[in-house]
């Protein structure tokens, strides 16, 4: 069953039947589970992984996607509450919100807070009072005592005192753990006050759950046209307008970049081969080629990142190749009728296994973002070769009846490239790397890994944010400690353990604050030990001097200090306080997962280094992990590039001989070497991305090399190879426009490396008739 | 309480600051700000923070310094106890201080003697007297009262 023999009509009914399955499977996948294009740029490098730490941080990453704060700031506080009160109210009319919230009339107010621990007093004890009961100095723990009783109107002491005379209860409730200190609940309103201005809270939340580009953007166009209704200052921030913000600037970049590369490609068709049936070729090649690849990201990814979407216009570039290949052979040979791509052939499967490998490396990153770029790459080149090789002869060979002479520029080029061939030119070549990759060296700032540093943020928004967290007094950091165990009890013993360890780290300077659910509820096995530390305490007569400036004569402790009606989560978590701290306690298949949140981090590494000690608590930070992520990544990408090198060495050396095969492949390695050394000079440190572009270049340098080796020095593969090379840098190029410095660093690689295998990929032919 | 809770020191206020000295039944020593609360028992040296940003502790310290409007207060004369003396009454507008305290009133009487009652919402009364004494600061005092 040999294909390539069959008549061209028949490869064409072939092309139509699969590419009928193929569009069949887009239209039935995008009814069933409808395309969603994700703009979260903090999802970028979402990891896959599907354990239950993973799925927890996934849910603690979700809570704070969805939420949206809003401040609105006005010198008058009763105008700052009213257009709260009406934003609030218009943003409820819009369709996409789910919650909004601007008044808080639930909040734990000091006394219902009181009232909901008394029936718990003395089983909660601070940590001082606990060391002043264990210090066994009476006269300490009064001069404590004495203290909360001098603070006058301290309504943890005079909601508390009858009942508990030991102050313990009031002492536990005057730390400084209550949250939203600077907020101020005023007839309902959280109010801030800052520099001279009232700024009301307002929190509302999207509907769905991810940050559809649509939804984002119609969410934040809505509100941004709210804003200039209102008299007061309305200041923004959450996830939301992050993603409104990337969609509108990935929607802008993807049409723009797409729209000039399809006519860059259009225009270079026409120049080279001028012939309506040549323009109808390479645009369905492109077309067909975007189909595929789409088809394959609706299957098999549930949101694409629109920053896939951009770096996945390169394909254009890249699939026009297949196409160039065969007009050349098509318009410029005497090729069989019935079979008119025979002769190139093998050189286009080459091609399109050498790219669709380099590709592949990627889809086996740990990342979305890489998985998508390849996935569409792959299959959409997939789609490319089909098309040249099934619908190509049928399309274009029966109506080319005057092959068109070769343009005048493309006879000169192809001169000029032999002359720098015949040239010794590899003394020069040699001279030339050396000297800029040692410049290179020496300008080189090293790999940055940092995740953040991939996407650039409007200063807009940035200023928003740190207005906000200024306003509201945030200081926390995207750092979090993950405690596991099998039941809350044991989860709530563990980090109680861990704050120990965090109490030391804040005497030290190395952390600020901790916000974890035992500061407010301590464990069952807490609780009675501290039940048995107050009765030793009485026994040792540490409360004495307390009753008796109280006048109290009966025991100072509660009669049933032994019961077994200890505060426990479900009873915590449902009172006014406990509500506040739902999200920082979860369930995920019948494992208990509690997380500590950290403020004003000085030293993680020392944090880290302590964490060792405990079990099942983890320090999560995305944005670090991801970028220590990366950095293996890149490290592996090396790896693989050398044994890719040496793959493609062992084919070339199979069918061409080992020198063809060595020059070959020193082609794409001299040209990813001058390349990532020239986007030193440009850009002083390198990145993922300019790795990943070296794949694409040792792709496309095997491919120039395989024609050439196949083909010789022959005009038609000059202009196959400078329509390519134009195709590739045109694309690549555009892509130094974009305003993510991702897209910047891979368009930068790939256009310098694209034009150094252009000009190096004929010394394979040098060689060749050295080696005939 | 069956038995009032009495303790004696002095108040020294200097500008918007109060630093309550106790001599009895320990001493002790807390520094009111219009920021914080610090306390400083007879052992230590150095004043260690109690409360930070707390409006009932503002409240105080702007009772015991006098720094007071009517946009934060509800002002009224009142008669002391005695019906000896004009004090003045003062309510609290905040709605936040409504929730935990009730009133405090300041009643000038004969001799340099001054009264603060304070009272919050269950009633609990904390009733200052003070004989007022124009003595200099000392250097101690002075220090203690420019802390942080």
């Amino acid at each position: 069953l040999n294909i390539l023999e069959w008549s061209p009509k028949t490869k064409a009914l072939l092309w139509f039947s699969q590419c009928l399955v193929i569009l069949v499977m887009l239209v039935l996948s995008y009814l069933v589970n409808p395309i969603v294009v994700n703009s979260d740029i903090s999802r970028l490098f979402k990891s896959q992984g599907h354990s239950d730490i993973n799925t927890v941080n996934n849910q603690i990453a979700q809570q704070a996607v969805k939420s949206q704060i809003l401040l609105v700031g006005n010198t008058d506080k009763s105008h700052a509450i009213a257009d709260s009160k009406l934003l609030a109210a218009q943003l409820l009319s819009l369709n996409e919100i789910a919650h909004v919230k601007s008044t808080y009339d639930n909040l734990p107010t000091i006394n219902r807070i009181v009232l909901q621990y008394l029936p718990y007093r003395q089983w909660l004890l601070s940590d001082k009072y606990k060391r002043l009961l264990e210090s066994k100095q009476p006269d300490k723990l009064f001069e404590h005592q004495f203290t909360l009783l001098n603070q006058m109107v301290d309504p943890n002491v005079s909601l508390t005192l009858e009942a508990d005379l030991t102050l313990s209860l009031a002492d536990y409730l005057s730390r400084s753990y209550l949250p939203t200190n600077t907020l101020v609940l005023e007839n309902g309103s959280l109010i801030a006050q800052h520099n001279n201005k009232y700024y009301v809270l307002v929190v509302f939340e999207s509907n769905a759950s991810g940050l559809d580009i649509n939804e984002s953007q119609k969410v934040v166009t809505a509100i941004k046209q709210l804003l200039p209704t209102h008299q007061s200052e309305v200041l923004y921030t959450g996830s939301i307008f992050y993603a409104s913000e990337a969609s509108s600037t990935g929607q802008f970049e993807m049409s723009l970049f797409g729209t000039v590369s399809i006519l860059i490609m259009l225009l270079l068709v026409w120049w080279g081969y001028r012939h309506v049936s040549s323009l109808l070729a390479t645009l369905s090649i492109i077309v067909i080629s975007v189909l595929y690849g789409m088809c394959a990201l609706v299957i098999a990814f549930d949101e694409i990142s629109i920053v896939a979407l951009i770096f996945s216009i390169t394909l254009i570039g890249i699939s026009a190749d297949y196409s160039f290949h065969s007009l050349s052979e098509i318009f410029f040979t005497r090729c069989m009728p019935k079979n008119p791509l025979k002769e190139v052939h093998r050189s286009l499967s080459m091609g399109f296994l050498t790219t669709a490998a380099g590709y592949l490396v990627l889809l086996f990153s740990p990342f979305i973002l890489f998985q998508q770029i390849a996935l569409f790459t792959i299959v959409g080149l997939a789609g490319a070769y089909l098309t040249a090789v099934l619908l190509f002869p049928w399309l274009i060979a029966n109506k080319v009846v005057n092959t068109p002479p070769l343009p005048p520029f493309i006879i000169w080029l192809n001169n000029q490239h032999r002359k720098l061939t015949n040239y010794e030119s590899t003394h020069y070549i040699v001279l030339i790397t050396v000297i800029v990759v040692a410049i290179a060296f020496g300008l080189f700032k090293g790999f940055n890994d940092d995740v953040r540093s991939f996407y650039n943020v409007t200063s807009n928004i940035q200023v928003n944010e740190r207005k906000v967290k200024d306003i509201l007094g945030q200081k926390d950091e995207p750092q979090y400690i993950l405690i596991t165990g099998t039941t809350a009890q044991v989860v709530l013993e563990r980090e109680e353990e861990l704050t120990m360890m965090l109490d030391q780290h804040v005497k030290y300077n190395n952390l600020a604050h901790y916000k974890g659910i035992t500061q407010w509820l301590p464990s069952i096995k807490k609780q009675k030990f501290n039940a048995q530390l107050m009765v030793n305490a009485q026994a040792n007569g540490m409360f004495d001097k307390t009753k008796m400036l109280l006048g109290q004569a009966t025991p100072i402790l509660r009669p049933d200090i032994k019961s077994s009606q200890y505060l426990t989560l479900p009873v915590w978590l449902e009172s006014p306080l406990g509500r506040l701290f739902k999200n920082q306690i979860m369930n995920v298949n019948n494992k208990y997962y509690s997380i500590v949140r950290l403020s004003g981090l000085n030293n993680v590494t020392a944090i880290k280094a302590s964490l060792i000690d405990f079990e099942e608590s983890y320090m999560v930070n995305k944005v670090d992990d991801i970028s220590q992520q990366i950095t293996q990544f890149r490290e592996l990408l090396a790896n693989v590039l050398l044994i890719a090198l040496v793959a493609a060495w062992v084919v070339f050396a199979l069918r061409f001989g080992l020198k063809i095969a060595s020059i070959a492949i020193l082609i794409p390695t001299v040209s990813i070497v001058l390349s990532l050394a020239v986007s030193v000079f440009i850009q002083g440190e390198l990145d993922i991305f300019n790795m990943v572009a070296s794949i694409l270049i040792l792709a496309l340098g095997l491919d120039y090399s395989v024609y050439y080796a196949e083909h010789g020095f022959e005009k038609t593969i000059t202009i196959t190879t400078l329509m390519s090379a134009l195709s590739s840098i045109a694309v690549f190029a555009i892509l130094l426009l974009s305003s993510m410095p991702s897209i910047q660093s891979f368009g930068l690689t790939v256009f310098i490396g694209v034009i150094f295998v252009f000009i190096l990929a004929p010394q394979v032919t040098k060689w060749q008739k050295a080696h005939a | 309480m069956s038995v009032p809770i009495v303790s004696h020191g002095r108040f020294i206020v200097d500008g918007k600051r109060v630093l309550w000295q106790t001599t009895s039944p320990i001493k002790s020593e807390i520094l009111l700000t219009d920021t914080a609360v610090y306390k400083r028992s007879s052992t230590n040296k150095t004043f260690k923070l109690l409360v930070k940003e707390s409006p009932i502790n503002r409240m105080i310290t702007a009772v015991l310094t006098g720094n007071f409007n009517d946009r934060d207060w509800l002002l009224s004369v009142a008669e002391s106890a005695d019906f000896s003396n004009s004090c003045l009454k003062m309510l609290p507008k905040s709605p936040q201080l409504v929730a935990v305290f009730t009133s405090a009133t300041l009643c000038n009487q004969a001799n340099n003697q001054r009264q603060v009652l304070l009272v919050d919402k269950q009633n609990n009364k904390t009733l200052i007297e003070m004989n007022i004494s124009k003595e200099q600061l000392t250097p101690e005092d002075k220090l203690s009262l420019e802390h942080p």
